[in-house]
């Protein structure tokens, strides 16, 4: 399977160094692929080949250039400023010992002296910023800069997700404030670990060692489009640490059967008013939010107005609802709530002939 | 033993020698405190809920108006039943720091009229109620496995190491729910909300409860303590003063003023060693949250609010050019690096524009509602970034990584700002009622025999969650009232 489309190879290349061979091995490990000079710094060639072995500073000196032109000089005058800095003689080559403890200590003193360079919002110092400038005018960019595509493979089992499907139009596993979320039981995963959907990165957090929770939250316009339009959209789990990827499956977003529409327009029947709110909307297998004597889990719709035959449909199953100020309760069996998986909840009457759907109800695994 | 209200007829007047208004960590720590204490003393705890989460027709009784710049919701951070907010906190605990009970001129801070050490005893106390064995904060105690995960700040004049522990979380609704039951000299009324108050000059004489039922009863207390939360206990308190109560602290200026709240600042990112653990994690005795804080010296020069730092673990898309942390010669110290989003809890400044009214509109027991105005300082955002400056220039001074700052747009902030649900400061301890609602026992100024607990008392808040010093106060209030007799 290829990688979903949005990620690309990120190459940090620039002038005459083409640099494009990929290297194996982890993401961020830097191989001292060194460069060969092509302009002398006039520090010394022991000065130089350090100059050249740090990887990563030519791209940022790329970086430093577009985002703050004044470091865009020559490089006779970059290296009689980052002599003066350094303290270091006007001229004469400089020994690499000498090029780099000097270099240490001019950063740590910028740090502690707040002579600071904001490149990208990095806080940097200005003496590394020089470096980095003049490395990206000696030397360009280094192969080893370059970033890596992420690999597909296994970054965990997982035993169990959802919910898997919806109809379009319809908001699966909805929140409080409108935002879906999908779960996956994905036992040591990396805590940092993240869902995507469509190549579009999901809030994720892992929750209790066990389960990972992917939101929609902040993406509200994102998650309309998505769930209003009928078809697969691949959900894959990445791990940025070991750069990696896998497959976990496919969201199914379904027509609204003609069914749905017709409950659509009994939504709108006078027979119920619009569901304001309701809950509970998740729970976890064997567990009862809002227990009752009896084991059973009790919900509750906040809605204005319905027919006083109204009932709870579970599953197609059917419950005697109690309705107060505006408010509908009903319960729900425990035998309904011990394995995951997910609860299709909708208000009946027979007395109107309609239905109104509520919502999903997810259990999640313990 | 517990009595419910709906169940009714009772008698429609009561007694006692202390009337506790809430059961919540407060209301049940200053009851069971004061019943061991004083066991002679009859005391009734009156809560407005029942022993389970209420119907949302009860909840309701909470709702009212959010009108400050940052939204917040009334209904979901409070809960009315026996046990109160204990029932879905989070379990984490620590004390103030010594440096939160002073007062701070210069950083816009007020302190509080007693200090730490008057206090340990009490949050010794507190560990006890909120089963927490271990009253160690400093992260030298860890085990070598744990603090070689952690930055050595040893002699950093700016940051320092810190923990939180975590409370089970002891739900107190739970856990002492039989030690009322079967206690001799506590009732516990349960649905019996406080609807309304008579008084004399100084004396609240006598409380009406009630709820949705219907049921009604008077209670006339020689000493009345109101525990209903940083919310409801300014509700509360407003009433008094709406009735013309002309007690001093019901007429302070700072009465359901300050309202603040811990709010959750993402200042940055940083690319940092790779496997620092500033998160919850398992220690030998329990489990911890190792977190980074500015020094006393930091805050003092600084003029910083205090504020704590968590660095979570989060792959961030933008990070510096490969290979460019692993260079010695750049002051760096090697190995890998991981980028960390940091999460920072910043001690609000008392904010005067931030506050509840009584609005015009009643709830179904006929009592004004709230209106809301969360107000965030516009200058606690500049300290988060202060902080967050200097610690990105620490991190880079001693070679473990680099800082990246989040753009500072204050009003985007202010209108996605997410509390925390701890209501604080609208009842201020202070030393005169010209700056406080409260003097240093709790009593409300100008009366004597009102007294306010939980967190509606602190004048200042640090950055820890307060269910901690909300206890820790309990505990030394429940001592207050039975060194000082019963009238």
């Amino acid at each position: 399977m290829s990688n979903p489309g949005r990620r690309q190879f990120i190459r940090y290349t620039s002038g005459g160094i083409a640099g494009a061979a990929l290297l194996a091995g982890g993401w961020w490990k830097w191989t001292s692929m060194q460069q060969p000079m092509m302009h002398a710094s006039g520090l010394g060639a022991d000065a130089d080949q350090l100059l050249a072995a740090l990887g990563g500073a030519g791209v940022l000196g790329e970086w430093i250039i577009v985002e703050h032109p004044d470091y865009d000089q020559p490089i006779v005058d970059l290296t009689q400023q980052l002599r003066s800095r350094l303290q270091l003689p006007a001229d004469g080559p400089v020994p690499a010992a000498q090029f780099s403890e000097q270099l240490q200590q001019s950063i740590q003193q910028d740090f502690a002296a707040a002579a600071l360079l904001a490149v990208q919002n990095w806080q940097l110092t200005r003496t590394e910023a020089l470096v980095a400038v003049l490395r990206f005018k000696t030397a360009g960019v280094s192969a080893g800069a370059i970033a890596q595509a992420p690999i597909e493979q296994q970054i965990v089992k997982i035993a169990n997700w959802g919910p898997r499907t919806t109809t379009a139009g319809t908001l699966p596993n909805s929140f409080g404030e409108g935002f879906s979320a999908l779960w996956f039981d994905a036992d040591n995963a990396p805590r940092w670990a993240q869902i995507e959907i469509n190549n579009r990165r999901l809030f994720t957090t892992y929750r209790e060692n066990r389960v990972l929770v992917a939101s929609f939250q902040g993406q509200r316009e994102f998650q309309q489009q998505l769930f209003s339009q009928p078809g697969e959209y691949p959900i894959t789990l990445h791990d940025d640490m070991s750069n990696s990827w896998q497959h976990v499956g496919n969201f199914v977003v379904t027509e609204a059967a003609a069914n749905e529409l017709e409950t659509t327009v009994a939504a709108e029947n006078p027979a119920f008013c619009k569901v304001k709110n309701w809950g509970s909307r998740q729970t976890t297998a064997g567990v009862a939010k809002h227990p009752q004597k009896d084991g059973s889990m009790g919900v509750w719709i906040d809605i204005d107005c319905a027919p006083a035959d109204t009932r709870l449909s579970v599953n197609e199953q059917s419950f005697k609802t109690h309705s107060s100020n505006g408010v509908i309760t009903s319960n729900i069996p425990p035998e309904m709530f011990q394995q995951p998986g997910e609860l299709s909840l909708s208000l009946v009457s027979e007395s109107a002939g309609t239905q109104l759907e509520i919502g999903v109800l997810v259990i999640q695994p313990n | 033993m517990f009595t419910n209200l709906a169940d009714g007829p009772h008698s429609a007047n009561r007694q006692c020698d202390l009337l506790i208004l809430g059961a919540g960590p407060a209301g049940i720590t200053v009851a069971l405190e004061t019943a061991a204490k004083a066991p002679d003393l009859n005391i009734i705890v009156a809560e407005a809920g029942g022993l389970e989460p209420s119907s949302a027709a009860e909840l309701d009784l909470y709702a009212g108006d959010s009108e400050g710049s940052s939204p917040y919701s009334l209904s979901t951070t409070r809960l009315r039943y026996f046990g109160g907010t204990s029932g879905h906190w989070g379990g984490w605990c620590r004390p103030l720091d010594a440096i939160d009970f002073i007062a701070r001129q210069q950083a816009g801070l007020a302190g509080w009229p007693i200090n730490k050490p008057e206090l340990m005893s009490h949050y010794r106390a507190a560990h006890q109620w909120l089963d927490i064995p271990d009253d160690n904060y400093d992260p030298k105690r860890l085990e070598p496995g744990l603090q070689e995960k952690l930055i050595d700040f040893s002699g950093n004049e700016w940051f320092q190491n810190r923990l939180f522990h975590f409370s089970p979380p002891t739900r107190f609704g739970t856990k002492y729910r039989s030690a009322i039951e079967q206690s001799d000299s506590i009732e516990c009324l349960l649905n019996a909300a406080a609807v309304s108050y008579e008084h004399t000059d100084t004396r609240l004489n006598k409380v009406t409860v009630g709820g949705l039922h219907g049921q009604q009863i008077t209670i006339q207390a020689n000493r009345v303590v109101i525990a209903m939360g940083g919310m409801e206990s300014a509700r509360h308190l407003l009433l008094m003063q709406q009735q013309g109560w002309q007690a001093a602290g019901l007429n302070s200026p700072k009465l359901a003023r300050g309202f603040a709240d811990h709010f959750g600042l993402r200042p940055g990112i940083l690319q940092l060693q790779a496997d620092r653990i500033y998160q919850r994690t398992e220690s030998s005795t329990g489990p911890v949250m190792p977190i980074i804080t500015p020094t006393p010296e930091a805050l003092t020069s600084e003029a910083w609010q205090n504020a704590c730092m968590m660095l979570q673990i989060t792959p961030a898309a933008n990070r510096l050019p490969p290979g460019y942390t692993n260079h010695q010669a750049l002051g760096f110290l090697g190995g890998d690096t991981w980028s960390y989003t940091v999460q920072m809890v910043l001690q609000p400044r008392s904010n005067e524009n931030s506050r509840l009214e009584l609005s015009t509109q009643t709830d179904a027991l006929g009592l004004p509602r709230i209106k809301l105005f969360w107000e965030i300082d516009p200058r606690d955002y500049q300290s988060a970034q202060s902080i967050f400056t200097r610690f990105t220039h620490e991190i880079g001074r001693l070679g473990l990584g680099r800082g990246q700052l989040k753009p500072l747009d204050t009003k985007l902030r202010r209108r996605s700002a997410s509390g925390t649900a701890h209501h604080m400061g609208t009842a201020r301890m202070a030393e005169h009622a010209a700056d406080g609602v409260v003097d240093r026992n709790l009593k409300v100024f100008g009366t004597d025999n009102l007294y306010v607990a939980g967190s509606a008392v602190f004048p200042s808040f640090g950055y820890s969650n307060p269910t901690m010093t909300i206890v820790a106060l309990a505990h030394r209030l429940a001592a207050h009232l039975t060194a000082t007799g019963t009238h």
